[in-house]
């Protein structure tokens, strides 16, 4: 008996002994593949849905708004300044899965996001008085960021994407002031082409 | 914005003088003086020999000229002949080969390293190769040599040639060397050779004598400038130059001037020539820059420099080195291959200043145009894808600058820039530096406009104290706090500079600390023991230093103006007594400060309201006295006038009456009257009281007024006299009678014509026997009575004279006078006044004293007495007929029903259901292409006879009757018996399709005929189809229109004589010359006519036969 007290308990202990028994809990299951901070939305692609009109709907205004602050030759040359080819914007397939859908308009909002922010930044030094420009434009990055962030809830809770490579535009903090005046132009109007693309999408 | 009309291509030399360079022109160019490159003589030490050969360029022999022609010859030996020797001073030895300058650069060093490691002196022509001839080389463009004369010493030049350095050519006397070879040629003859030697030997130790009495013995040559390197700073325009000097041998430092080129697109082109002066010291690189107009990427330039010693150790003459080679700046090569480019991008420049801009195209065929704000601008090609735009004095337009773009006709490229043009940066104004406490000075300005821009932010502003040297940075854009060292400088000298991107404006101010003292503004201001004509202010200012002084200056101001100003010297604590006040007066006490020994400016001011205290009136009533008999007593009406405000002293509370009676001892009797009243009244009996009377304020009562009254009114007899009224008044005179008189008393009243007539008088010293009577009250044309009274010394008035007359007599158009009692009132309605009449009116105020200055009469013309009346009714018309008129036309339909309904159609009658029961083939319709208008058919209408073919009954005698007459257009045969041709009468008015047609289709219809009669129109089955279907829509049409006439068109028949031809019905239309005529037909005997639209007539056109059959 004392030598089953002495060698068989400490052995069963031993045996029943976990590694780290008395370290803390994991806060994130370790099979997660993504986790947000709070739990999405119930009708999160309706919310997507209308952000995108949301978008949709002020783009024309926030184009129109932005050329003419630019003066001319801009508002009257917009197919040669403004024309909407920039080169290394994120593509998108109307016609492809929900999820191919939602991680390209992820890219796009990205994309978007980051050149908003260019020309806002680049316009409160160039035309510090078109208020009502900068409004629109904070509007609208204001926008981008709760899609962006629907988006993301919607990926991750649904497809568990927990990332997705982005790109983003050129910075613009180097170019010559007509250079940016053109690039942020070139891109409103290829944000207004593709956001119309994109809303009817979805 | 201007443009400019022309380009220039040159430079500006503003840039230049930016960086301490002259602004001279180049210096005339001339061949600079090439010698040759000395060879060292036989016998030299390594060393010097070393510098002197090592550093010789090939194609420049090193050499010593001496005066001596064959000792020349023998130790230079490659000079050309009769060149050799030149003149006292300066030999110019050419070169003997132009030699490419970096062979001969390499040469010169390999044989200087071979002199060093021999240790022996080098020959050109062992140690070199001959100089190979450079085909662009000039012999008096090598290198120039700087040559020095030693003063007035023997004719001996040294001519030396060292690169980078002074070569110390005679500094070192020469020494031969065992071993070294003989420079003598060989075969000459010995005691020659020897004699030689001796000379050469001789004039070397002379030489080196001299070397060592002089400092300097041999001069520096040339420096030519080395390694040049230009790089281009695009966004500034600048060529940035970076050239050494070759270390200097034996100076630390040398001042230079070096010559620079510029050339544009080729090197012959040449825009730009200038010197840069400068201290060269040991190993230096040289830095300098040159800022172009046109931007350098529009085009490569080109640039090369030579160097002079300009040193004042040198003595001239001095020589220009040779050109550096030509070193190109080219900024287009980075470009990219876009198709068009525009320079210069966010260009920033000052309001004013001349800008250019450049565009540069890469397809010389491509068609260009450039804007600036929406105007197409021209410039100037400078190559043939290369054009310049002048704009000559840009002004400002916005901030954010201004788009320059342009385009390639034809194509989608628009390439732009933004040209920002930032505000003139202004000098500062009103720059001023002051301390409030000796611890901080406050420098203030103003400072002009704001030149800030898109990413340039404002002007900003530094403090520079030059005495202490120290700086800072001015937070604020119009004030800057300096803090004053516990050291007490006494002496400032302050610049301010504001700057920005573009440039720097500074402003400069001397003075002394204690002369800029700006006090604080005094606290603590009071006014104590404040009395009716004293009051004493007391107040505190912030102390400055410890022995200053401040000089306070007191205002008093009564009524918004100073009344009286005090200087008070005080350290701390100020207090004043002011005096001379005047009771129950509100005064403001205001004290300033400065600084007593030092005035600067005042400190600002505090200020403080006080009313002194109330004093009793100063001055007795101006009283005056009525006496009349009222129920047989006499009542005395005392008048007083107020007292100013200068003598009541305070509010007066009330006034005092105090009665004595003089002829009886019956006590005083007192009355009180309020402060508002001007008068009182008093019953009194026959005997004679003194009457006191007396203000009283808070302060006291004022002196008594004293008048003596009787029940006797005295000499009420006198006889009125006239008096004549001037512009002033009138003017009253009068006769003293007893002599005794204390004064008189002149009495009227302002308003005669009134109750109370307001009672005015005059008091008058006793010596005074006339006086002008004036009011603002006096009316033209108003009777006004002057009573003079004599005062007695028992103050007992007694009535003088009396007096009446007019201001001014009027004529009839005299006018009415109307007084207002309410103030407040500002309308006055004039009745009763005469139409057409013209009135002046004049308003002015009354007060109890009296009334106002008369100003001019307004001008007033009654209107025509029936104008009002004519307006009252024509416009009330004129919105009668125009309400009418509008409902007319909003119910014109309805009034088109009422008042002039559509006359019924014949055509829709009922007659159709008859045609059509009947089925007459013989029924035909006129066709309009059947009337060929021939004749005019003249109706004589007999009276009695007033309707043709109206009944059936009517007999063939009564259709003579109304035979008509015709007037034959066209030859119409006699006995035509034919369709022939016929005239159409039309009334538009009632049959508009008819018309429009043209048809003549209306046919006489009568009332008995119509029933059992075959119509007239029988047509073919189709039509009378299409008639039967309108006929039937017209019935109950016709319906409606019962109640009205219709009215018919007939035809006249052609009735030309033929009257056998006519059918037994009289009715029987003949459808020629037709002739319509308006009948009124009444209703129950008039059926319509079978009419037909005109469609109907002119598309079924009926052959001619079928109209007679």
């Amino acid at each position: 008996m004392k030598v089953l007290a002495a060698g068989v308990v400490p052995l069963l202990l031993v045996l029943h002994w976990k590694h780290g028994a008395g370290s803390p809990l994991p806060i994130t299951p370790v099979n997660a593949t993504c986790a947000t901070r709070h739990p999405c939305h119930s009708n999160l692609m309706n919310q997507i849905r209308n952000q995108l009109l949301q978008l949709n709907s002020s783009a024309n205004a926030l184009f129109i708004l932005y050329y003419t602050a630019q003066g001319e030759p801009f508002p009257n040359n917009l197919d040669k300044l403004c024309s909407p080819n920039v080169t290394d914007f994120p593509p998108f397939h109307a016609n492809g899965t929900e999820k191919a859908r939602l991680v390209e308009l992820y890219r796009i909002i990205a994309y978007l996001g980051a050149s908003l922010g260019n020309i806002t930044r680049d316009q409160k030094v160039l035309n510090p008085n078109a208020l009502s420009l900068h409004s629109k434009l904070n509007a609208t990055a204001d926008v981008m960021r709760g899609l962006l962030s629907n988006v993301l809830c919607r990926l991750c809770s649904k497809y568990h994407v927990a990332h997705v490579d982005v790109a983003y535009g050129p910075d613009t903090s180097g170019k010559d002031v007509f250079q940016k005046k053109k690039l942020g132009c070139q891109l409103l109007g290829k944000y207004k082409q593709v956001i119309a693309m994109v809303a009817q999408a979805f | 914005m201007s443009f400019a009309q022309t380009f220039s291509f040159g430079e500006s030399r503003d840039s230049v003088s930016r960086f301490g360079t002259t602004s001279c022109p180049a210096r005339p160019h001339r061949p600079p003086r090439s010698l040759g490159c000395p060879l060292g003589p036989a016998g030299w030490p390594a060393g010097a020999a070393a510098r002197t050969g090592a550093r010789c360029p090939a194609g420049r022999v090193f050499g010593f000229h001496f005066s001596f022609p064959g000792l020349a010859h023998f130790l230079s030996h490659r000079t050309a002949p009769g060149r050799g020797v030149q003149g006292p001073h300066l030999s110019r030895v050419p070169p003997a080969f132009p030699v490419d300058p970096k062979e001969a650069n390499s040469c010169g060093s390999r044989r200087a390293k071979r002199a060093q490691r021999d240790g022996k002196l080098q020959k050109s022509s062992a140690l070199c190769p001959p100089p190979r001839l450079s085909r662009n080389s000039r012999p008096w463009a090598r290198a120039p040599q700087l040559i020095h004369s030693p003063g007035a010493g023997p004719a001996l030049h040294v001519h030396t040639r060292v690169r980078g350095g002074l070569a110390p050519a005679a500094a070192a006397p020469p020494k031969s060397r065992p071993g070294s070879r003989s420079p003598l040629p060989a075969g000459k003859p010995e005691p020659m050779a020897l004699f030689a030697v001796f000379q050469t030997s001789f004039l070397l130790a002379l030489l080196s004598l001299r070397a060592y009495q002089s400092e300097v013995l041999v001069e520096p040559l040339p420096l030519t400038p080395e390694s040049l390197n230009v790089s281009i700073d695009s966004a500034h325009q600048y060529l940035n130059l970076q050239w050494s000097v070759h270390s200097l041998a034996y100076y630390q430092e040398l001042k230079m001037l070096f010559q620079i080129q510029i050339s544009r697109m080729k090197t012959s082109n040449v825009i730009w020539v200038g010197n840069y002066s400068t201290v060269v010291k040991r190993d230096p690189v040289l830095h300098w820059s040159w800022k172009s107009e046109l931007p350098l990427e529009c085009a490569t330039h080109f640039v090369r420099m030579r160097s002079r010693v300009d040193d004042a150790k040198i003595p001239e003459p001095r020589f220009w080195s040779n050109w550096s080679s030509w070193k190109e700046a080219d900024a287009q090569k980075s470009l990219g291959r876009d198709p068009l480019f525009l320079f210069p991008k966010d260009k920033l420049v000052e309001e004013g200043s001349n800008v250019t801009i450049c565009y540069m195209s890469r397809n010389q065929q491509d068609n260009i145009s450039c804007y600036l704000e929406g105007q197409q601008i021209h410039g100037e090609q400078l190559d043939s894808n290369v054009s310049a735009f002048k704009l000559n004095k840009v002004s400002f337009i916005r901030k954010t600058g201004t788009n320059i773009f342009c385009k390639v006709d034809q194509k989608d490229v628009i390439k732009g820039i933004v040209l920002f043009v930032s505000k003139v940066l202004e000098e500062p104004k009103d720059f001023s530096c002051e301390t409030q406490d000796f611890k901080t000075l406050t420098c203030t300005w103003d400072p002009g406009t704001d030149t800030s821009l898109p990413k340039r932010s404002s002007q900003s502003y530094t403090l520079f104290e030059s005495f202490s040297g120290k700086k800072i940075l001015c937070e604020h854009k119009n004030s800057c706090n300096w803090q004053v060292d516990s050291d007490s400088q006494e002496m400032y000298n302050f610049t301010l500079v504001a700057e920005n991107a573009l440039g720097n404006r500074s402003v400069s101010v001397l003075f002394s600390l204690t002369h800029r003292v700006h006090p604080k503004t005094p606290y603590n201001l009071f006014l104590k023991n404040v009395s009716g004509t004293k009051a004493t202010v007391t107040w505190k200012v912030h102390p400055i230093g410890n022995y200053s002084t401040l000089l306070c200056q007191l205002d008093l101001l009564g009524e918004g103006n100073v009344i009286q100003q005090h200087n008070v010297s005080i350290k701390e604590n100020g207090e004043y007594l002011l005096s001379e006040l005047e009771p129950d007066t509100e005064y403001m006490a205001r004290v300033r400060c400065a600084d007593a020994n030092h005035f600067w400016k005042w400190s600002g001011s505090i200020s403080q309201k006080f009313i002194t205290a109330e004093a009793a009136p100063s001055e007795a009533l101006d009283v005056w006295r009525n006496v009349k008999s009222v129920s047989g007593r006499p009542t005395v009406t005392l008048f007083w006038k107020p007292l100013s405000k200068l003598h009541a002293n305070g509010k007066i509370l009330s006034y005092n009456v105090t009665v004595e009676n003089l002829d009886r001892l019956s006590g005083l009797e007192v009355h009180s009257v309020p402060a508002t009243a001007n008068g009182t009244e008093l019953t009194l009996d026959q005997d004679s009281y003194q009457i006191h009377v007396t203000a009283l304020n808070s302060a006291g009562p004022s002196p008594a007024s004293v008048i003596v009254v009787s029940g006797d009114p005295g000499n009420e007899e006198v006889e009125e006299e006239r008096v004549n009224g001037t512009e002033d008044g009138f003017s009253v005179s009068w006769k003293p009678q007893s002599g005794k008189a204390i004064g008189y008393v002149v009495e009227w009243c302002d308003h005669p014509q009134d109750l109370p007539c307001d009672l005015q008088w005059k008091n008058l010293s006793s010596n005074t026997t006339s006086t002008v009577i004036s009011s603002g009250a006096f009316r033209p044309g108003v009777r006004y009575n002057f009573r003079i009274y004599e005062i007695s010394t028992e103050r007992m008035a007694y009535l003088l004279e009396k007096k009446a007359g007019y201001l001014k007599e009027l004529d009839k158009s005299a006018c009415c006078q109307h007084r207002i009692d309410n103030p407040e009132q500002k309308t006055f309605v004039m009745e009763n006044l005469q139409p057409e009449s013209v009135y002046e009116f004049l308003v002015t105020p009354y007060t109890s004293a009296g009334s106002g200055p008369l100003d001019a009469f307004t001008k007033v013309t009654t209107p025509d007495e029936y104008s009002h009346i004519l307006i009252r009714i024509i416009l009330p018309m004129i919105v009668c007929v125009l309400l009418i008129m509008i409902t007319c036309y909003l119910k014109s339909q309805w009034m088109k029903e009422k008042c002039y309904p559509d006359i019924p159609d014949p055509y829709k009658s009922n007659v159709l259901s008859l045609i059509k029961s009947k089925e007459n083939p013989h029924l035909t319709i006129m066709n309009v292409s059947d009337c060929v208008p021939d004749a005019i058919e003249v109706i004589h209408k007999p009276e009695g006879s007033k309707i043709q073919f109206l009944g059936a009954s009517k007999s063939l005698t009564e259709t003579e009757f109304t035979k008509p007459a015709y007037l034959y257009l066209l030859p119409a045969e006699k006995n035509y018996s034919g369709p022939g041709p016929c005239i159409c009468f039309e009334n538009l008015t009632y049959n508009e399709a008819a018309a429009d047609s043209g048809s003549c289709g209306h046919f006489p219809v009568t009332p008995e005929a119509l029933p059992g009669q075959p119509g007239p129109l029988t047509s073919p089955e189709n039509l009378l189809k299409a008639l039967e279907k309108n006929y039937m829509n017209s019935l109950g049409e016709t319906a409606a229109g019962e109640a009205s006439l219709n009215y018919v068109s007939q035809l006249a028949s052609q009735m030309s004589g033929d009257k056998d031809s006519l059918p037994a019905n009289p009715p029987e239309p003949v459808l020629c010359s037709e002739y319509k005529m308006q009948m009124a037909i009444p209703l129950g005997l008039a059926s319509p006519p079978p009419a037909e639209n005109s469609g109907l007539s002119s598309t079924t056109p009926l052959d001619q036969s079928e109209h007679y059959r």
